[in-house]
């Protein structure tokens, strides 16, 4: 049991846990499911499958290449093999995959019973589902994406890729970025919110920052390749000319904006990873992590340098030189932080009597490698020896030991890790050193000798090469190595399915690891915790609270739940009780609605207007089924006011964890925003004219009314909310009424001044620029009209809850205020910016 | 198993000198990173080669921010990690340890500023 040592609970009252919080039976139960573990069960596997689906694509192209002018492939088939393999790797693997050990892991590991949305994880997880289906549907269709896992323009434009393999990258990688940016939402706000008492900041795991790191660095770095994947949509969907240079866009635009995502997104793989090998570490070694405080540094200074880095990959672009010096200077500088982490794994180890595990093997490979692997980062940092292994198959190399050696190994030490607190079994310990070291000998009989052939020239991407250029040894090792790494994977399927059925029984604490999940039995209860943890150490298991911290945080959440899912809430910096929150059971909406996105896709990409419209509508209508009010439950959460441990079962306004969410999804909205908007200014200083000869500069007055009553509109709800704090009914109402009207007059303004530009968006880049910005804002305020009726509905059916109406309108208010915002600064520089520039 | 007993959870320094401790540093160098490239990209498309005093500005000020965040943090880490306990980690209270993680971000992004202030000297322009 936990380190509260309260009471043992009644079997009965266990019972009852149970139930409430268990998945109904059958079909509908399995549709329906919302509870963290099974979400995050269900995000490992289908990840795994991916990542076989990426090895195997991997091993062909490895048999093209084992001997010279091989015709084992066309290179047309080869194009698209490693197109679906770096994007396999990349979106459908590492990300989910790590996604996937957080759902499941992070609410053990900080005592709550679940995440703070759990119907918001269950919709990420059908997006990320579907969204790898609709790119693996493109084999069904004989138009594999063939451009790349980075679809540089013009390859991946309408010019060089007519076909619809792009067009399923596209849609596909969307969607499962969609997928992320929900799950680092819940998961920003389960970390922050719903830790257990005691687990202060400066207490929780390594591998929690990690995730909280990765979960903000997501909410930065997706929105750029979002913006940029509509931009290029639209460039071959309806010919836009955002990267096409003959009509005053630019192809660099797209490098920039796809590695302000594709940079960070090399941490967001890693840091989760280093996560897991400083849980790893300390469990083996019986001790705490050394230097505990500045491993928690060099997590967040790699995920805010990370963001510094992405011209790293455009050495060759024709980048001023002291621009290029900047991003040596960050690329030398994130060494700092990362050798920070691998030093404190090894003072951990140094001096201790470690139990040499498979999980800890995994862990000291990731050390080996990961450190040959950035010593190559720091060589490619730097600008003259680029230019030099540029597109060689020494780039290869390399980041396929950062990327396996720091992403894979741990993944691999992390499944051996927690195997048996997810299945109860425990791995066979024979079968996995069979695992490891095929998979590591392997790895370096592949990646060692790419170093070589890089650096004799060898490039990458092209499927064959000719004899006589001393390549052909050192490929046929490498392709060896290739399929021991295969032959290694295949030992552990293979210790998976026996062990999940006949492994030694792993008990709570197989390891004596230290942190809350070894708390639980193995596998956990659907519940997690019959009552709340106290924490006092941040190896909560090996040191016990004192006896006045249990009397002051023990037994707030107790075993009685009253037949409703309840969890607790604590404070951001020091985790103090501030209220039970009920979350919500299991449903279908969040499939629904991944459904009806996905029809919105599958419209867009077979052009089949009237299924858009469709998939948009029923996105909106489960949307608004989804978010309608409880009443009953908030009826009787006002009825029942505050629990018996005198905290009340709900936070309003502010405090609320709609609010929290609402406040994540500013923030990325708004990166969106910012990504379109940079990229206007990006295309303003590569064009000779601004706007462009032949345009003329826009009108102002309708612009400049649309403007002031967007302005308007957000200040109208602003009003609301004052009135709302007052308790006044009708004020609120006039409030959400006039936003309404306000922003309705702001769509038709915009609107009638685009109908009448006189211009189309295919003729220039200035042109799409128009339109787009403009839509972004008709989209902003349409969909804060959207929320704002919503929540005046849900203030209409709780109006007779004393308090109710703050929260109700706070959240819409948020909503507002931002979207007004965005409007105004869209309208500013579509149409004011043209007369200043 | 090691690990020191801990001192409860004492939060004696106020919040914002927490979050102004781990905040402050990478934004200004968030800022500090991406004005810089601005200035550079801008200025060699318009032909400036000379030296340049705004993209001085553009480090000097953020460094000057981050070096006195860093102080902030100092002093706070000083204030709360007594002579007796002295060591890292567990053994310090909340806002030690936060105070500690501020004194770090603030070197490291110090240094990153650094390193592009000193790319100045030694790099031309364009």
């Amino acid at each position: 049991m936990t380190s509260t040592a309260q009471p043992t609970p009644r079997q009965e009252d266990l019972a009852a846990l149970h139930s409430v919080w268990d998945r109904p039976p059958g079909i509908f139960g399995w549709f329906a499911v919302v509870n963290h573990k099974a979400v995050g069960l269900r995000y490992m596997a289908t990840a795994f499958a991916f990542f076989l689906a990426g090895g195997v694509a991997a091993l062909f192209m490895r048999t093209q290449l084992a001997v010279a002018e091989n015709e084992f492939l066309p290179p047309d088939v080869y194009n698209e093999l490693f197109t679906m393999h770096g994007t396999t790797m990349m979106f459908l693997f590492a990300v989910p995959m790590a996604e996937g050990f957080a759902a499941y892991i992070v609410p053990l590991m900080i005592g709550a019973r679940e995440l703070a949305f759990p119907r918001l994880n269950a919709f990420g997880y059908w997006c990320f589902l579907l969204g790898g289906l609709f790119l693996y549907a493109s084999f069904l269709n004989g138009t594999v994406p063939d451009a790349g896992w980075f679809a540089y323009v013009p390859l991946s434009g309408p010019l060089f890729s007519p076909e619809a393999g792009m067009d399923f990258w596209l849609l596909g990688i969307t969607f499962v970025e969609i997928s992320a940016l929900v799950a680092a939402t819940e998961l920003i706000v389960s970390i922050l919110r719903f830790r257990a008492p005691g687990m202060s900041l400066h207490r929780m795991p390594v591998f929690v920052w990690a995730i909280l790191a990765i979960s903000f660095a997501i909410v930065f770095a997706f929105p750029p390749l979002i913006a940029a994947g509509i931009m290029l949509e639209l460039d071959r969907a309806i010919g836009t000319r955002f990267f096409d240079p003959a009509g005053g866009g630019s192809s660099l635009l797209w490098q920039h904006l796809f590695w302000i995502f594709g940079h960070p997104e090399v941490y967001i793989q890693f840091l989760p990873a280093a996560g897991i090998i400083s849980m790893v570490v300390p469990t083996f070694a019986q001790r705490s992590i050394a230097g505990y405080v500045f491993v928690v540094f060099a997590v967040l200074a790699t995920a805010v340098l990370g963001f510094g880095l992405w011209v790293h990959h455009m050495y060759a672009t024709g980048i001023p030189a002291l621009a290029l010096a900047f991003f040596t200077a960050t690329s030398l500088t994130i060494a700092v932080p990362s050798g920070i982490q691998v030093f404190a794994w090894i003072a951990t180890l140094w001096g201790s009597r470690p139990r040499i595990t498979t999980a800890l093997l995994w862990a000291i490979g990731t050390v080996v490698t990961f450190v040959a692997g950035g010593v190559t980062g720091v060589m490619v940092g730097l600008v003259p020896l680029d230019w030099q292994v540029h597109d060689t198959f020494f780039v290869v190399a390399h980041f396929h030991y950062v990327l396996i050696g720091g992403v894979v190994f741990p993944i691999f030490a992390g499944i051996y890790y927690w195997f048996p607190k997810i299945t109860g079994r425990l791995l066979s310990e024979t079968l996995g050193r069979w695992n490891f070291w095929l998979v590591f000998i392997g790895f370096h009989v592949t990646f060692l000798p790419m170093h070589a052939v890089g650096i004799m020239g060898m490039p990458r991407r092209v499927y064959t090469y000719p004899e006589g250029l001393g390549w052909e040894a050192l490929n046929l090792v490498e392709t060896a190595g290739a399929y021991m790494i295969g032959a290694g994977v295949l030992v552990f399927l293979a210790n998976a399915w026996v062990s999940v059925r006949s492994g030694r029984e792993a008990g709570p604490n197989p390891w004596g690891g230290g942190t809350l999940e070894w708390a639980v039995p193995s596998p956990p209860p659907p519940y997690n915790f019959a009552e709340n943890a106290v924490v006092a150490h941040r190896d909560p298991l090996w040191v016990e609270p004192s006896h006045d911290e249990r009397e002051e945080y023990g037994g707030i959440l107790t075993p009685d739940v009253h037949h409703r899912r309840e969890t607790l809430v604590t404070s951001v910096l020091d985790a103090r009780p501030e209220a039970i929150v009920w979350l919500p059971a299991f449903s279908l909406a969040p499939l629904f609605l991944a459904l009806a996105v996905g029809a919105f896709f599958v419209g867009a990409l077979t052009k089949v207007t009237p299924l858009m419209i469709v998939g948009l509508v029923a996105s909106v209508a489960v949307a608004a089924v989804w978010a309608w009010p409880d009443a009953k439950t908030r009826h009787a959460r006002v009825q029942e006011g505050r629990s018996e441990a005198d905290v009340p079962f709900e936070l309003l306004g502010r405090q609320s964890m709609d609010w929290w969410a609402a406040a994540v999804f500013v923030l990325i909205f708004g990166t969106l925003v910012g990504s379109f908007v940079g990229g206007y200014f990006y295309l303003v200083a590569e064009n000779d004219a601004w706007p462009p000869n032949g345009f003329d500069r826009p009108d102002l007055l309708f612009p400049a009314l649309a403007a002031a009553a967007a302005a308007l509109a957000g200040l109208a709800m602003f009003a609301a909310r004052i009135v709302a704090v007052r308790g006044g009914v009708a004020g609120v109402a006039v409030g959400v009424a006039a936003a309404t009207v306000l922003g309705a007059a702001f769509i038709v303004l915009v609107a009638l001044e685009q109908r009448e530009a006189g211009f189309h968006p295919d003729e220039h880049a200035y042109a799409s620029l128009y339109f787009v910005l403009g839509w972004v804002a008709i989209a902003h305020v349409a969909a804060a009209m959207l929320y704002g009726l919503l929540a005046a509905a849900r203030w209409v059916v709780l109006a007779d809850l004393q308090d109710w109406h703050l929260p109700v309108v706070e959240s819409a208010l948020l909503f507002w205020g931002y979207a007004s915002t965005v409007a105004v600064i869209t309208v500013a520089v579509v149409y004011g910016a043209p007369h200043v520039l | 198993m090691t690990g020191e007993r801990t001192r409860g959870t004492q939060a004696s320094s106020p919040p914002w000198r927490v979050w102004a401790g781990i905040l402050v540093p990478p934004l200004a160098w968030v800022v500090q990173f991406n004005l810089a490239y601005f200035v550079v990209t801008a200025e060699c498309q318009a032909g400036v080669l000379a030296f340049n005093w705004v993209l001085l500005a553009v480090s000097l000020v953020p460094l000057v921010l981050v070096l006195l965040t860093g102080a902030l943090s100092w002093s706070t880490w000083r204030a709360n990690t007594p002579e007796d306990q002295g060591g890292l980690g567990d053994a310090m209270g909340r806002s030690g340890a936060m105070a500690l993680l501020g004194v770090a971000l603030s070197a490291v992004f110090a240094f990153a500023i650094l390193l592009t202030l000193l790319t100045q000297t030694v790099v031309p322009a364009c």
